[in-house]
């Protein structure tokens, strides 16, 4: 087995292999950078939409 | 298994021209100085065989990091290519050709064995099939990289872990670790929660203000003399009412329009009401007719006041102008009578030049009549004009010269400089009169206007019987009569608006309170708006995310470990054989290599323990940790002999810290791998270099680099 799937046969939950299975291709494409990028995407979108919220609150306040 | 019988190498990093080496027996030795180019011939193989794969950050090898493939010195026009001949153990031929097409790019070509050629995608998925061998698995277990040694030697527990992991084929993992670090997702996670705490705060801070402006709101309420239950939307609209009421009398007492303000349902409207009723006031107190009247006259008495300073002023003036001009009439007499007499004495001194102009010609002819008479063979007692014969003529026309014209000429020339200087005087006297009589008409045409404008202040005409400043101060006490009383009527208008301006502002105090009250309501409704709630589901969504993250990181950890666990386990008593063989250290007759998890980067931790257990790496050297990575990279290379395809290994500067009773230690090591394996071994250690050739018992191939230069790169010459 490849790192890939040593790994994959670690993590049980669902949701979460499919993320690991987006760091490895990711990595295996562009590297250690792939996989920062990939993280850093996931967490951005969250922020956004965070701030976008937040935004529409602090008019209200 | 593989191996390469052929490399052929042209503008690849240290070489230009090419250069051609074959492998054909099973020890080969690449000897030289530094920079010779002997580990580009290696690399040479390795690119040839992996291409961009061993390039770069992910190598885990640092001078991989921008690393170069075209020689910089090779001319435009020349190509940089790498042809490897392989063997397998059928004797079967693949000749492997990669050629640079572009800084990034290459071109792989396969020739088969029964001559077929595979180009690009086709050729990548032929050599995929005959290497059987991942990059990983080749710096792991067929090329031992003189980083790998130089890594393991650091005094840092981290990097020799890193190292240690990336001799076992582990990097990928740790790569992986650090791109999920670089990620930082843990600090923006702490970043995004902070901001939510601040915001709670700020939300809290708000009511907390609002709560205390209403408080004070509707104290101030209080104080303007508003009751408790008049503080809410009925108490407004109540008080607009009576404010509107007021205010719709108001204009009709005082006959002015009124724009009638009947909507006050809601806190807008009442808003909107205040608004616009405290600009009505405004205007009415513009436009109250007695105040208008009030106005006009403070005005008016502003013009009497002038007036009367003016007339006061011009009056004194046109008397001191008209006093200076009777003085000087005293004195010099009427223009006319000075005229007249600059006239008579110019008439004067006309009939004075004339009587001169007379004796001037008579003496003149006395004159010539003597300068006739003095001449030769005149006759000087007869007159040459009458010939009246006068004894001593000349004598008594000289004496009359004399004595009469010289005298009377002098006193009339006297007599007409006098006059001229008198002459001169009345001109003086005459232009000063003008000037005063000048002054006394302007004065007098100012006097004039000023009593046309009093006629019109006072409204009637004005008679030299009439006294204009009496005129004007009557005026002006009837005037302030008048302002005394309008002063008292428009003092009660503006008392009336006052009261409505005091409703006004008891209505502004309640709309206040209503808008705060609203306000608080809003800040209160925001933790239980939808905004809210879903801000609250995004900082669980982060959560989940980092908890995925750290579940995958701590699968990684495992993975790592396990597989880490299960290559020492394989190999830990071929890596105990060939460290204590090389080393020889009587204070270790065994090494243990134990690994566990690193409790605070979660990651691999490795520990060398001798024959009782105690920890070693206290007391390794230099040269035993050089052993020791050659230990554990010959392990890998000879473990996995029946998997990996490669019949050989390369070994580059391998002896880097050792000493010499090492290196013999070493050279036997090698003999032994030499019965299963071919060695390709680069150094520059001429000790190591003699006891290759005094040692090693199979047959070897030596090429020795000789020389480099920029213009023809490697020196090689083949012994």
């Amino acid at each position: 087995m490849n790192y890939s799937e040593e790994v994959a046969e670690r993590v049980d939950n669902k949701d979460c292999k499919e993320v690991w299975n987006e760091i490895s291709a990711a990595y295996d494409q562009d590297g250690e950078e792939g996989v920062k990028s990939v993280l850093i995407g996931k967490a951005e979108d969250i922020e956004r939409e965070y701030q976008e919220v937040c935004e529409q609150l602090k008019q209200k306040l | 298994m593989l191996i390469p019988k052929k490399v052929k190498i042209k503008g690849f990093r240290g070489f230009l021209k090419e250069k051609e080496f074959s492998f054909n027996l099973p020890m080969i030795l690449f000897f030289g100085e530094n920079h010779y180019g002997k580990s580009s011939t290696l690399n040479a193989i390795e690119w040839g065989l992996f291409g961009n794969e061993c390039i770069g950050k992910n190598t885990g090898i640092r001078e991989r990091i921008d690393w170069e493939i075209r020689n910089r010195n090779l001319p435009q026009k020349d190509e940089v290519w790498v042809e490897i001949e392989l063997e397998d153990e059928n004797k079967n031929y693949y000749c492997v050709s990669r050629k640079l097409i572009s800084k990034t790019k290459d071109e792989l070509k396969i020739i088969l064995p029964d001559k077929r050629v595979l180009r690009d995608e086709k050729a990548l998925e032929k050599l995929s099939q005959i290497i059987r061998s991942s990059f990983r698995d080749f710096i792991t277990t067929v090329y031992q990289h003189q980083e790998a040694i130089r890594a393991i030697l650091t005094q840092e527990q981290k990097d020799r872990n890193d190292a240690i992991d990336r001799l076992l084929g582990l990097s990928d993992y740790r790569n992986i670790l650090s791109g999920i670090k670089a990620a930082n997702l843990d600090g923006r996670q702490k970043a995004m929660e902070k901001d939510l705490d601040n915001f709670k705060e700020e939300i809290e801070r708000n009511v907390h203000l609002r709560e205390r402006d209403y408080s004070d709101k509707r104290e101030e309420a209080i104080q303007e003399g508003l009751k408790e239950n008049q503080l809410n939307k009925q108490g407004a609209q109540e008080i607009a009412q009576s404010a509107r009421d007021d205010l719709v009398a108001f204009s009709l007492d005082i006959g002015l329009s009124f724009k009638h303000i009947t909507n006050f349902e809601n806190l807008q409207d009442l808003d909107k009401f205040n608004y616009e009723a405290r600009h009505e006031i405004s205007d009415f107190r513009s436009k109250l007719p007695d105040a208008k009247e009030q106005n006009e006259l403070y005005q008016h008495q502003t013009r009497i006041n002038s007036l009367t300073t003016d007339y006061e002023q011009k009056s004194k003036n046109l008397k001191e102008a008209s006093q200076e001009l009777e003085k000087c009439i005293r004195i010099y007499g009427d223009t006319e009578s000075l005229q007249k007499r600059k006239t008579d004495l110019q008439d004067k001194i006309i009939g004075k030049e004339k009587e001169m102009k007379e004796l001037n010609a008579k003496g003149s002819t006395i004159s010539q009549a003597i300068d006739y008479l003095k001449l030769e063979g005149i006759n000087r007692n007869m007159c040459p004009v009458c010939g009246k014969k006068t004894p001593d003529l000349i004598k008594k026309l000289e004496e009359e010269w004399d004595q009469k014209y010289e005298q009377q000429i002098g006193k009339i020339k006297k007599e007409i400089e006098s006059m001229n200087n008198e002459v001169k005087e009345s001109i003086k006297s005459w232009r000063k009169l003008i000037t005063i009589e000048e002054n006394v008409s302007t004065i007098n045409t100012e006097y004039k206007n000023l009593i046309r404008d009093i006629e019109q202040e006072l409204k009637r005409e004005i008679t030299k019987e009439d006294d204009p400043l009496v005129l004007l101060n009557t005026l002006f006490e009837k005037n302030k009569k008048r302002l005394e009383t309008l002063e008292k009527f428009v003092q009660d208008r503006n008392g009336q608006l006052n009261k409505i301006d005091v409703k006004l502002n008891q209505l502004k105090t309640i709309i206040d309170i209503l808008k705060l009250e609203q306000k608080m309501k809003i800040v209160e409704e925001i933790s239980n708006s939808k905004e809210y709630q879903k801000i609250e589901r995004l900082k669980d969504q982060y959560s989940i995310l980092v908890d995925k993250k750290n579940q995958i990181m701590d699968a990684i950890n495992q993975a790592s470990l396990e597989e880490a666990k299960n290559k020492i386990d394989s190999a830990g008593d071929m890596i105990n054989k060939y460290f204590c063989k090389i080393a020889n250290n009587p204070a270790i007759s065994k090494i243990n290599l134990l690994v566990d998890i690193d409790k605070r980067t979660g990651k691999n931790n490795f520990e060398f323990r001798d024959q009782e257990q105690r920890e070693l790496t206290p007391i390794l050297s230099q040269g035993d940790l050089n052993a020791l990575a050659l230990s554990i990279f010959l392990s890998m290379a000879c473990m996995g002999e029946k998997d990996c395809p490669f019949g050989m290994i390369m070994l580059d500067d391998p002896s880097q810290s050792l000493g010499s009773e090492h290196k013999k230690n070493l050279i036997n090591i090698l003999d032994e791998v030499l019965k299963e394996k071919q060695i390709i071994l680069s150094t520059m250690d001429k000790e190591l270099q003699n006891l290759i050739s005094s040692k090693i018992t199979k047959a070897k191939e030596k090429y020795i680099f000789t020389d480099w230069t920029p213009e023809k790169g490697p020196e090689v010459r083949k012994e």
